[in-house]
């Protein structure tokens, strides 16, 4: 990448987000059956995971609340050590619930004390909910608010992620969601931009987006909206890709960019040679080239115009001008001005 | 009877290559060589169908159920490995599975009676509260108290637990066919999704399998519906780690190809399950159902 190009990537928000330069403390991620956000959701959790080291010297938690998937299918998505999981899924579940050793449970009514409660003004304390999408579900949309109210008021030592499944609620909660957050990201699938990521590129599934096409693992599109403390709200649409665990960060214009250059390049190194299988010959060596040049070709008449402007003609001689410089000049002694379209009579 | 292709679409181990085929349909010759040698080779280093939630929707015209028959023969015919059905029929009876089941080579009244399949009947109790819907003991949640479901939820683990395997080989195959018909009986939205986050926990616990049959019309379209039944089949596909779309040829009717069925990546796969989504056709016929990779049927070939 360009030096210039990585300075701009390093200078979006989403960016200097996932680097710990910016800070949010409220974060709402909507996603969709198209492209999932839980690998931007990781991304982001893993950037608060807990530094080893003693309890003094640490300065990030991380609380994990489990509520859409069971603990333990999100212990396999989060997994950070040292970080504290809440079992919320058991309230909206019709399995009997299941005591685990070490693992707190929390209903949409307690989860706010609960939260407030691990809050230290020396730690920073990162809260990451899988979905809160059972919230919206299984509660009138005044209580919804009321939660979220009360999420937003815990301590400022509290940062908190909160995904949702923005094409399974009404959009009032959009609405409720994009008034209380701080940053709203909403991640889409690259075609939806009408660009390919990663493995999309070696599908032949054509640019629009079809259902084969869902949860692409090369990378997505996210939309951010980011309300700074000045009051300044910044808009950007930035593009992540991944390689394994390398992530990479640009603005869509940069992978447009790279994208127009990439089928430059395809287009002229794909040009099939039509004269690579051939029973025959066609090609030419420098000799034979060379050769070929100091032929004097019969009856070649190259017209060259002098600095009067008129023409010469001269016979039996080497073309010493390429064809751009070359000009062809007319003399139609059939030309009638007194009729000039007789030519088109039959 | 089930289909290798579909396996290899899933990059799962397919039972053939486990042990030997009795009472496989005989597709046609497309379909005899389409195990190639890259689906062989994924086989072979295919992942297994534990710990994994699959979601089949399908629409109108283009009914998803024959799906689930693959499913529940391919984990009978792993016997060895201790799997055990149950089959929630919530909108066909016992018989009709039983003569699918005879059509495509499979006897699963014998499987009932080796207490290897359980089928509950909540199509018939549904309304009356009845069979499984009345096993309503254990802990009740504050949001879900008078729900019927939790007694249906009750009844699976109840049959599940009370199946013959030594229990550390058990692993269950849970297939709810299908979960739009509990919305269509007036269940509430908040319901029908807490009594499929109740058998996603179990399936988890248990290490098996589960497949949910919900209606995506309006899923496929990407509209939004006005009665929320789409809802309900998007929900579940965002706690998926496969979705099986089942809808009608897209380039519209076509001798010798009934539909195509779309294999999608979930947001709970991991990448490290090596699966790579696409699209095969299908054909169902009298005795058996076909499968196709695209371009690869008898009517186009």
């Amino acid at each position: 990448m360009a030096p210039a190009n990585a300075q701009l990537s390093s200078q979006l928000v989403l960016a200097r987000l996932l680097a710990g330069k910016e800070q949010s403390s409220f974060i709402v991620v909507e996603d969709s059956l198209r492209q999932s956000a839980l690998p931007l959701v990781q991304k982001l959790a893993a950037q608060s995971t807990p530094r080893r080291g003693p309890p003094d010297t640490r300065r990030n938690d991380l609380v994990v609340c489990c509520v859409e998937n069971p603990p333990r299918v999100v212990r396999e998505l989060f997994p950070y050590d040292g970080a504290v999981f809440v079992d919320v899924f058991s309230s909206y579940s019709l399995a009997p619930p299941r005591t685990q050793p070490g693992l707190p449970t929390a209903t949409a009514a307690t989860i706010g004390e609960y939260l407030s409660s691990l809050a230290s003004k020396d730690v920073k304390t990162t809260v990451v909910f899988d979905s809160i999408n059972p919230f919206v579900t299984h509660h009138s949309i005044g209580a919804f608010a009321r939660l979220l109210k009360r999420l937003a008021g815990l301590s400022d030592s509290i940062s908190l992620i909160l995904p949702f499944h923005g094409d399974c609620v009404p959009r009032s909660v959009h609405t409720l969601l994009g008034d209380i957050a701080v940053t709203v990201l909403t991640v889409r699938h690259a075609k939806d931009f009408g660009v390919a990521l990663g493995s999309s590129l070696a599908t032949d599934n054509g640019d629009a987006f079809r259902l084969v096409d869902a949860n692409a693992t090369g990378g997505a599109v996210v939309e951010v909206m980011h309300k700074r403390k000045s009051g300044k709200i910044t808009r950007e649409v930035a593009v992540y890709t991944t390689d394994g665990d390398k992530w990479r960060l640009n603005t869509l214009e940069q992978v447009r960019g790279s994208e127009d250059l990439v089928e430059e390049k395809k287009s002229i190194a794909d040009e099939p040679d039509p004269t690579a299988n051939l029973s025959f010959n066609l090609k030419l060596t420098d000799e034979q080239r060379a050769a070929r040049s100091e032929v004097v070709l019969p009856y070649l008449y190259m017209q060259q115009a002098d600095g009067a402007g008129t023409v010469q003609q001269h016979q039996m001689q080497q073309p010493t001008v390429s064809s751009a410089e070359a000009a062809i000049y007319y003399d139609d002694d059939d030309y009638d001005e007194e009729d000039p379209d007789a030519d088109l009579d039959i | 009877m089930s289909f290798p292709l579909v396996d290899a679409a899933l990059n799962w181990q397919s039972p053939a290559s486990v042990q030997p085929t009795r009472g496989l349909s005989s597709p046609s010759p497309t379909h005899r060589r389409q195990p190639d040698a890259a689906a062989v080779k994924r086989q072979a280093a295919g992942a297994s169908s534990e710990r994994t939630v699959i979601v089949v929707s399908d629409q109108v015209g283009a009914e998803g159920g024959f799906v689930l028959n693959h499913f529940i023969h391919r984990h009978l015919r792993l016997e060895e490995q201790g799997w055990i059905v149950v089959l929630v029929g919530l909108a066909q009876t016992w018989e009709h599975y039983l003569a699918v089941g005879k059509k495509l080579g499979l006897n699963i009244a014998l499987s009932q009676q080796k207490g290897r399949l359980v089928f509950l009947d909540a199509l018939t109790h549904l309304a009356t509260g009845t069979g499984p819907f009345a096993h309503n003991e254990g802990a009740t949640s504050a949001t879900t108290a008078a729900s019927p479901l939790q007694g249906l939820l009750a009844s699976i683990t109840a049959a599940y637990q009370a199946c013959s395997s030594s229990p550390a080989q058990k692993k269950l195959c849970l297939v709810v066919d299908d979960v739009s018909a509990l919305q269509s009986c007036g269940l509430p939205t908040k319901d029908v999704l807490a009594f499929a986050a109740g058998c996603r926990e179990l399936v988890y616990e248990e290490n098996g399998c589960l497949v949910l049959l919900a209606h995506g019309d309006s899923v496929a379209a990407g509209v939004d519906d006005d009665d929320g039944s789409g809802v309900i089949c998007r929900s579940l596909i965002h706690s998926a780690t496969h979705v099986l779309h089942v809808a009608a040829l897209e380039s519209g009717l076509t001798q010798g190809v009934d539909g195509q069925i779309t294999f999608a990546r979930g947001p709970l796969l991991r990448d490290e399950e090596g699966f790579n989504p696409e699209v095969l056709h299908y054909q169902i016929t009298d005795a058996q159902i076909n499968f196709f990779k695209k371009g690869f049927s008898k009517g186009l070939l």
